[in-house]
């Protein structure tokens, strides 16, 4: 405590003594400015914060900010060259013209001539520009003429022309060019008639450097819109647009331009280009039309004069032009197009409808949703759901009623695709109707469009037709699904149940009832069971819907008693499907619950199948001890030995001993990649050597807003403080790299992980105690707990290196070794080795 | 290694302009991606193309280009010797596969950028150079008649990145920026979520941007070079300065005369999408403030943790701080939705938007097939591609308009017009580069 009152007491006094005494003075920066002398980048840079505080704290203080500026450039020629730079830095950003005489000496050396440069480039005034114009004067070396010339260019001062324009004819070209980039750059007349007096009869040389140049001025002059500076800026373009030898490219620039200034007039130009086949004049030409310089009507004529007789690329290029800009008189020729041979251009035509299309497009579009090319129908559908045209509705009611049967259907789903509420009515009619050919395109469009005020009719229309009322199941909960309240759509439900009066009605109900996934409507089925019992499987199938573990428990109790097999049946496969749902159950209660259904399964070969896939994916020891104790027959016996190896495949590292043996008979049974794949895997597990490969895993578990870092700093989640009250520990199935090193992939095992962490553990038995030394590597940041205390952390993100932590462990004859491992995003993996033990000493097993 | 000439930095005026001068007087070679007459080679042909700079986001981009049928890389470059000469390998072992040529030596290697832009066989170029090289190589590249895949940050100052904007428009390249998070479909469907008002009326953006393991480290030894790394040419238009490893290569990054920290590196990622969800990508924010941390000691002197806050003209505040889950949260009064960056799952509140369909007559902003094919499209088709140049421009904009901010640890007002900060004469001249000779824009 006194050391920190100590510590702020002297950066108070620093302060005062330094800091503001500089400011009022000028003269007291002593220590920073001193430390500038020997100032190498890299090292601390801490002594020169005042230097940076006082840049700060005179920002509205010019008369300070001034002689801080004068008493940097003082230090100057002492200053070592970093310390040089470091000053230069400060100075391009508060020097002022009074201290450019103390810069002028940087300019004479090669080492320091863009130290100088810097700062004489952000300087404002005539001093500047003067000064580094006196240099360019004096120097010779050409190398240091050509960073003054950049220098120059980059203040863009009109004042630098006359000097730049001398070394125009340099026979050095490096200065040369210099030269007429610094002069490109500078804005204004002046330096785009040096340099168009200069190089306009130049322009035949086919040198880049002078196109290119002499059209940035042009750029520059275009800029002030004048009328005699675009006047010159046309000339500029039009000679090197004309010149034969300039590059297409350099040619592009210059069309542009041109395009800008001439607007219309222009058109003839883009029109002969877009026939050269010129790799940069023809496409560009194509885009230079999206110009707004140019009138859609004048755009429109071009493209509907040319579009039929270029390539096809130019086609696609043309329509986009027409898409962009809305030119619905080129109509008549996007639909030419889309009799298009070439699909790219048959698509593009079609899509192109959707933007400048009229009512009368309408029907092409339809013929080809009809077409039975599906990327051609597809995207005459997708044109008709985004066409924005005055009459459409009526068009699509007309079509609805009127049109052959495709058509009324496409109609009638149009009108849910387009959102068309406003005639709804329609699509109600045929539902009450119960218009045969568009039935199910209007319940689809309904359940798009409908709201809680269609359910009445769905309902009454259930009643009417009990025999096909399973067609409006998915329009229905559909609807239903928009009804806020939950409690209000089981209650529909249930009312409407309460009045049905045929089983075929009541079915749909209940099926309705299993899709909503409400409590409230799964305690109406269970209930439900012993009152409608012929109905009873039908029930059961929709509870089985749920991915509720109550549900499931309600079930099983029940299975007992029930009486015939068609009960029995439906039962066993709604307990499947739970399980097989999100429900959330620990891969040990999962086997449990399976191990309990199989006694149900009866022989039945397809549930039997059922239960050994999903078991083989629970990565549990009592998995394996289940399958194992099956004796199949001859229906499920390859199920059976699948399921066998898969275990075995995951459990390999954690129970070697049992796992091993299965493996090496199931060798004989699988195919060639597999058998690779187990061969390795087997390699592994045999020679684990100090690795430890017996994990259990807990997680991912995530935090919202957490990072990863945020977890490892601020989150204790149950598998470190409770680790025996988690539930979900599970195998981790280890993997084997190539060059021997045992290791658990995260990612690939519990998905990809982004800020988040998981936990694995293990139960190290001892002889007695030892001393041993944990090998770790992790992806990314780690922490250790051996039996509850924490032995080893580390935070950050890194790549698995194997052994890059050494962490000493104190064991007894009973331990428990639990790491977290967090993850950033990417790969997420560990390696673990015990050193220094003799195998015989210890035990290693899952937790 | 490559036996290529070895041109000195002070060759580059007039060797440069010599090969450019040449590239235009020599005989036409046809690339073969023409587009042209009827009857010229179809626009589903091959682009051809160059990866300057291939360490280790560069063979990244490389192999993600190499999986793409109609690419053919013919040449790659690098200043490193180890890195060309490794990603040539790999070019040529993958097309010598493919092929069934098993001593296909098809792809050129070269040190010097400017000898792969005057090859006129070359349609496109990947740009994965530090970040004080991408406006030189993106412009010269235009010039070229190249078309561009340019890594993030589009370049290392916010003059630089305007002038690559003219420039690449006024030569009709096709630019993609390497934002390659815009191409997720869970990015632009989250930020559809926003555009169209599923969150309600957007008012927060939260950027959160952790710092990896990459804090101050000590000042650094001076080091020989390496006899295959040509230094000089690595350090550019950067100031001279000794070689020390962690100067170069991944480390670039957090030292401020080659990039601009976690800031442009990460940041032009995250601060991308909220520019896309808030339907500012022409445009950017009017003020930003921030505070950072900067390293007092050592080679690196980017801000190692940070808080900044924008204010765009509509009245959306983007906030950010280098904590929490790297992602970008769009705050609306009806909701939320949050995307986390390098892995796009969305996270949302209600979670009942991530249900939700974006209608016919909504804001569709259109799907990528992946950041890499959209170029390729794009070059065929000639339109913009995800993150095009403008984009790239804005983003990277927002990223330096911070670091200035930070800098100087005070609130700067920004003109997004005349693009210069308002009344802050010390934050516009922070803003320009300075390059050393003979290096320069153009």
């Amino acid at each position: 405590m006194k050391e920190k009152i100590l510590l702020s007491l002297t950066l108070v006094l620093y302060t005062f003594v330094f800091i503001f005494p500089t400011l009022g003075d000028n003269l007291e920066l002593g220590p920073a400015l001193e430390y500038l002398k020997t100032y190498k980048f890299g090292m601390e840079r801490a002594p020169l914060q005042p230097i940076i505080d006082a840049v700060e704290l005179t920002k509205n203080e010019p008369q300070k900010q001034e002689k801080l500026a004068q008493s940097l450039a003082s230090i100057l020629p002492s200053a070592s060259i970093d310390g040089k730079r470091f000053i230069a830095r400060q100075l391009a950003v508060i020097g002022t013209p009074s201290i450019v005489s103390k810069i002028v000496p940087l300019l004479q050396d090669e080492n320091t001539i863009d130290i100088g440069c810097m700062v004489l480039e952000q300087i404002p005034g005539k001093e500047a520009t003067e000064a580094l114009i006196n240099a360019l004067e004096k120097l010779d070396k050409h190398s240091l003429k050509i960073a003054l010339i950049n220098s120059l260019g980059r203040r863009k001062d009109e004042k630098s022309v006359d000097i730049l324009s001398k070394y125009l004819d340099s026979e050095n070209r490096d200065l040369s060019n210099s030269a007429l980039w610094a002069l490109s750059e500078i804005p204004g007349e002046k330096s785009a008639r040096v340099l168009w007096n200069w190089g306009q009869d130049k322009l035949g040389k086919g040198d880049k450097a002078i196109v290119e140049y002499l059209l940035r001025a042009a750029d520059n002059l275009s800029k002030i819109r004048e009328q005699g500076i675009e006047d010159l800026a046309l000339s500029i373009y039009e000679a090197v647009y004309n010149q034969p030898g300039v590059a297409s490219i350099s040619k592009v620039s210059a069309l542009q331009g041109i395009v800008e200034l001439k607007g219309n007039e222009s058109i003839s130009l883009l029109e002969k280009n877009i026939f050269s086949g010129d790799k940069y004049l023809a496409p560009a030409s194509v885009d230079i039309l999206k110009n707004e310089k140019l009138d859609s009507e004048v755009v429109s004529r071009v493209i509907v004069s040319v579009i039929s007789k270029v390539s096809a690329s130019v086609q696609l290029a043309l329509l986009e032009v027409i898409s962009q800009r809305g030119l619905k008189s080129t109509l008549p020729e996007v639909i030419k197009l889309v009799e298009s041979q070439t699909p790219e251009v048959k698509i593009k035509a079609i899509n192109t409808m959707s933007r400048i299309g009229d009512v009368g497009s309408t029907d092409i579009l339809m013929n080809l949703v009809m077409s039975g090319e599906r990327d051609i129908s597809e995207s005459a559908e997708d044109a008709l759901i985004k066409l924005s045209c005055e009459g459409m509705d009526k068009f699509l009611v007309s079509k609805a009623k009127q049109g052959s049967d495709e058509q009324r259907k496409l109609a009638v789903r149009l009108i849910g695709e387009r959102r068309e509420t406003k005639i709804k009515d329609l699509i109600v009619n045929f539902i009450k109707e119960g218009d045969a050919v568009v039935l199910a395109e209007s319940l689809d469009t309904i359940s798009i469009i409908g709201d809680e005020g269609e359910l009445p009719l769905l309902f009454s229309q259930v009643a009417k037709d009990p025999a096909g009322a399973s067609k409006y199941v998915s329009a229905i909960t559909s609807i239903l699904g928009k009804v806020e309240d939950e409690g209000n759509r089981v209650k529909y439900v249930v009312d409407i149940f309460n009045t049905a009066k045929s089983a075929e009605e009541k079915k749909v109900y209940i099926n309705i009832l299993g899709d909503l996934k409400s409590p409230e409507g799964y305690e109406f089925l269970k209930n439900l069971i012993s009152k409608e019992t012929e109905l009873a499987p039908i029930i059961l199938r929709a509870l089985g819907k749920s991915e509720d573990v109550e549900i499931l428990k309600y079930i099983l109790s029940s299975l007992e008693g029930f009486k015939t097999a068609e009960l029995k049946d439906a039962g066993v496969r709604s307990c499947l499907d739970i399980l097989r749902s999100n429900v959330p159950l620990t891969e040990l209660e999962r086997t449990t619950y399976y191990i309990e259904i199989w006694k149900f399964t009866n022989g039945n070969a397809n549930f039997q199948k059922n239960v050994l896939g999903n078991v083989a994916k629970l990565r549990r020891i009592e998995s394996l001890d289940f399958v194992e104790s099956i004796a199949p027959n001859s229906e499920i016996k390859s199920d059976w030995e699948v399921a066998r190896i898969t275990l075995a495949r995951n459990l390999c590292f954690a129970y070697p001993e049992r796992c091993i043996p299965l493996l090496e008979s199931g060798l004989n049974i699988v195919k060639d990649k597999q058998k690779e794949e187990i061969s390795s895997l087997l390699n592994g597990a045999k020679n684990r050597d100090s690795f430890i490969c017996a994990w259990s895993v807990s997680g991912p578990y995530r935090l919202d807003d957490y990072s990863a870092d945020r977890l490892f700093r601020e989150v204790s989640l149950p598998p470190e403080t409770e680790p025996s009250s988690v539930k979900d520990w599970r195998i981790l199935p280890m993997k084997v790299r190539q060059d021997g090193v045992i290791y658990g992939d995260l990612f690939e095992q519990l998905g990809e992980g982004v800020e988040c962490v998981a936990y694995v553990a293990c139960k190290i038995k001892c002889s007695k105690a030892l001393e041993s030394t944990l090998l770790l590597g992790t992806n990314d940041g780690v922490k250790v707990w051996l039996n509850g205390k924490l032995v080893h952390s580390f935070p950050n993100g890194r790549i698995m290196t194997p052994e890059e932590d050494k962490v000493k462990l104190n064991l007894k004859e009973e331990n428990v070794l639990l790491m977290a491992i967090y993850n950033q995003g990417g790969a997420w993996e560990f390696t673990a080795k015990l050193d220094g033990l003799d195998n015989k000493e210890i035990k290693v097993e899952p937790f | 290694m490559t036996t290529k000439k070895q041109f000195s930095r002070r060759d580059f005026l007039y060797t440069g302009v010599r090969t450019l001068a040449g590239f235009t007087l020599a005989p036409t070679l046809i690339p073969n991606y023409v587009f042209g007459a009827e009857g010229s080679v179809s626009p589903n042909e091959r682009i051809t193309l160059a990866c300057i700079g291939v360490g280790g986001q560069g063979k990244a981009n490389m192999r993600a280009f190499l999986s793409l049928p109609e690419v053919q890389v013919v040449a790659v470059c690098d200043v490193d010797a180890h890195h060309a000469e490794e990603a040539k390998n790999i070019v040529n072992e993958f097309y010598a596969q493919k092929k069934s040529i098993p001593n296909y030596k098809g792809c050129g290697v070269y040190r010097d950028f400017r000898e792969v832009l005057s090859r006129g066989d070359i349609d496109a170029v990947m740009i994965a150079t530090p970040d004080h090289w991408h406006a030189i190589i993106s412009i010269e590249s235009a010039k070229a008649g190249k078309d561009i895949y340019c890594e993030k940050p589009l370049a290392n100052s916010i003059p630089e990145g305007k002038a690559v904007v003219e420039t690449v428009r006024k030569y009709k390249r096709v630019f993609q920026t390497g934002s390659h998070e815009r191409s997720r479909d869970n990015a632009r469907f989250a930020c559809e979520l926003v555009r169209n008002g599923r969150i309600g009326k957007l008012h927060t953006i939260r950027v959160f941007m952790p710092i990896d393991n990459h804090g101050p480290i000590p000042p650094q030894p001076e080091m020989p070079v390496p006899p295959w790394f040509d230094y000089d040419f690595w350090l550019g238009p950067a100031p001279k300065e000794p070689y020390t490893e962690k100067r170069c290569h991944f480390w670039f990054r957090y030292i401020l005369d080659y990039s601009g920290g976690e800031m442009t590196d990460r940041g032009a990622h995250i601060i991308d999408l909220g520019q896309l969800g808030n339907g500012t990508d022409h445009t950017t924010p009017i003020s930003v403030e921030g505070t950072g941390f900067f390293p007092k000691e050592g080679l690196f002197n980017t801000a190692m943790s940070y808080e900044f806050r924008f204010e765009y003209a509509n009245g959306v505040e983007l906030i950010g701080k280098s904590v929490g889950p790297r992602g970008i949260k769009f705050e609306g009064d009806k909701g939320w939705i949050f995307i986390h960056i390098h892995g796009g799952d969305l996270r949302a509140n209600p979670l009942s938007l991530l249900k939700e369909t974006i209608g016919p007559n909504e804001i569709h902003l259109g799907r990528s097939k992946g950041h890499h094919k959209n170029f390729i499209e794009c070059v065929k088709t000639r339109q913009d591609p995800m993150a095009p140049v403008e984009v790239g421009y804005h983003t990277a904009t927002m990223c330096h308009m911070a670091n200035i901010a930070m800098r100087l640890g005070r609130k700067l007002n920004w003109d997004p017009e005349k693009e210069m900060f308002v009344n802050d004469d010390e934050a516009n001249r922070m803003m320009q580069p300075s390059m050393r000779s003979p290096w320069r824009l153009g």
